[in-house]
């Protein structure tokens, strides 16, 4: 069996992805409540009770608000790195210490035939990191909630096969929009989120050969849509060389309706 | 002190809190009374202040965005155009501007109006029924490109502007048009135009004794991305037939058209 993933939920209302190899399946996030995050399990026709385990990416409630409730419902393990542990463990409520473990920024955990690669995203939350998935020379890249993305980042990302790639909002939407300046301000810092554009500007410094698809994920429901990052990404990439639809294809994910099991 | 005079005390006690209690809700309800008043119908309002408005068209509830693209013109397409023959036709902006000088210019009559040039425009101007008037100067005359009746206004990529010399006569012109104009799958609420006019009047921009002449529904640039637009609806409010006030129709704040940013940066 190969690397399969599904992005259950993504967006400022909750976050969880799926991965699953033969022997071993995670959940990355779980920012939905426990019965939200179910559900979402049973419209990919997975049992949440053979999960191997939780992986955190930052305390922010989008990306922990089931996690307390699953890991003592279902006995999982949660891994997240010790800043992140101090952060969120008031929030999630009393785990068994037997349940917590510690995954370190920027280092690797094997779990069978599956290597977890950790690295560090700029957020204005404790210690923020994502994953890179490996599986049998293949790469599944797992990155949002970032204010951009550094060169260290694109070095450790570069040549996945998949990415599940922030886009969260179009800076024009985001000026012009409802949002408190302050936080306009945030969204934009570089320990905010990053723009469509940006996004793209990226994206087309980390391809290459081997890249199949590229989902586009955490969009702002106030400062995007679906259809219009697309054309932002799709037009930027293009600008920079790269053909969506013949080199790779883009897709869309959703707050609430999980992207078909993939395999990667 | 005996149980008569405590029971005097407690007495007046509750009497003097009670006579205080009452002049406070009196005061409260009066205050409320105050507040129905400022806070009455719009329509009141205006009425107050005498500002006249058209009957607001009514339009869908729901609405959506719009994507369109810069037409990009190429040379062959241009030459096998019969209606370009008496034109010097020259390409700009990546082609997605075609400026043209004309043979022979045309000759306006003193006083103008947009039909003067329906004829010509059928003869000479490419996409000639994508447009309709919008403004008139000593030295241009200006149309936007609509779609289904209604206006993608200060769009530089739907426009056709002609130039007049000192002699009243256009002698050239420079044209751009969207194509490919699509909706987007979002689909959102459409603000009612009285809601709109209320923002606009709260935020002082309607002035005592106004008469708003035109109130229509059109489109305007939401958003510039590399090689196409999004576009949002709005609402267009005329006033005394010379002031345009528009008013997103989605989010409903009020936005600046400023005409300095629509140049092209050449």
């Amino acid at each position: 069996m190969s690397l399969h993933f599904s992005v259950l939920a993504s967006g400022s209302t909750g976050n969880a992805i799926f991965v699953e190899t033969e022997d071993h399946s995670f959940l990355v996030d779980a920012g939905l409540s426990g019965k939200q995050m179910e559900a979402l399990f049973a419209k990919i026709d997975r049992d949440m009770g053979k999960l191997s385990g939780l992986l955190v990416t930052h305390e922010h409630s989008d990306h922990i608000k089931g996690i307390g409730v699953l890991a003592r419902k279902y006995k999982l393990p949660i891994y997240a790195n010790s800043k992140t542990w101090t952060a969120m463990d008031h929030l999630i409520g009393e785990i068994p210490l037997d349940q917590k473990f510690t995954f370190d920024m920027e280092t690797v955990k094997s779990f069978g035939s599956l290597d977890i690669e950790s690295f560090g995203v700029s957020h204005d939350a404790a210690e923020p990191m994502f994953y890179v998935f490996h599986h049998n020379g293949k790469k599944l890249v797992l990155i949002t909630d970032t204010g951009y993305v550094s060169d260290r980042m694109k070095g450790i990302i570069s040549n996945a096969e998949m990415y599940v790639f922030e886009s969260n909002h179009d800076v024009q939407m985001l000026r012009m929009g409802r949002y408190p300046w302050s936080i306009k301000q945030r969204i934009l810092s570089d320990v905010g989120h990053v723009s469509n554009e940006d996004a793209a500007l990226a994206m087309s410094e980390v391809v290459g050969e081997k890249t199949k698809r590229i989902y586009l994920a955490h969009l702002s429901a106030d400062n995007n849509m679906k259809d219009l990052a697309k054309m932002s990404v799709t037009q930027t990439l293009q600008v920079r060389g790269h053909i969506v639809g013949e080199q790779f294809e883009l897709y869309d994910t959703d707050p609430k309706i999980p992207t078909v099991l993939t395999a990667v | 002190m005996d149980w008569s005079k405590i029971k005097t005390i407690f007495i007046l006690s509750f009497l003097i809190l009670n006579i205080y209690l009452i002049n406070e809700f009196l005061k409260i309800r009066n205050s409320n009374q105050h507040d129905y008043i400022i806070k009455s119908s719009l329509e009141n309002r205006l009425k107050v202040d005498e500002i006249e408005y058209v009957e607001p068209p009514k339009e869908a509830v729901r609405g959506k965005y719009l994507s369109a693209t810069p037409k990009v013109f190429t040379v062959e397409e241009l030459k096998k155009e019969t209606k370009l023959a008496g034109q010097k036709v020259i390409l700009k902006e990546n082609n997605a501007l075609l400026e043209s000088v004309l043979k022979e210019p045309i000759k306006m009559g003193e006083k103008f109006d947009p039909t003067m040039l329906t004829a010509f425009m059928k003869n000479n101007i490419l996409y000639h029924e994508q447009y309709r008037f919008w403004s008139k100067s000593d030295t241009t005359i200006t149309f936007y490109q609509q779609l289904n009746n209604k206006v993608l206004y200060n769009n530089i990529y739907g426009e056709l502007t002609f130039f007049l010399n000192d002699k009243n006569e256009i002698f050239s012109y420079k044209q751009t048009i969207l194509i490919d104009i699509e909706e987007l799958s979002e689909e959102e609420k459409i603000l009612q135009p009285m809601k709109a006019l209320e923002t606009l009047y709260e935020n002082g921009d309607i002035k005592f004794g106004s008469k708003i002449t035109n109130i229509e529904l059109g489109y305007f640039t939401y958003v510039h991305l590399a090689s196409s637009q999004v576009l949002t609806p709005v609402w267009r409010f005329v006033i005394n037939d010379e002031v345009n006030l528009f008013v997103n129709a989605f989010e409903g704040q009020i936005l600046q058209l400023n005409t300095e940013e629509r140049k092209w940066s050449e």
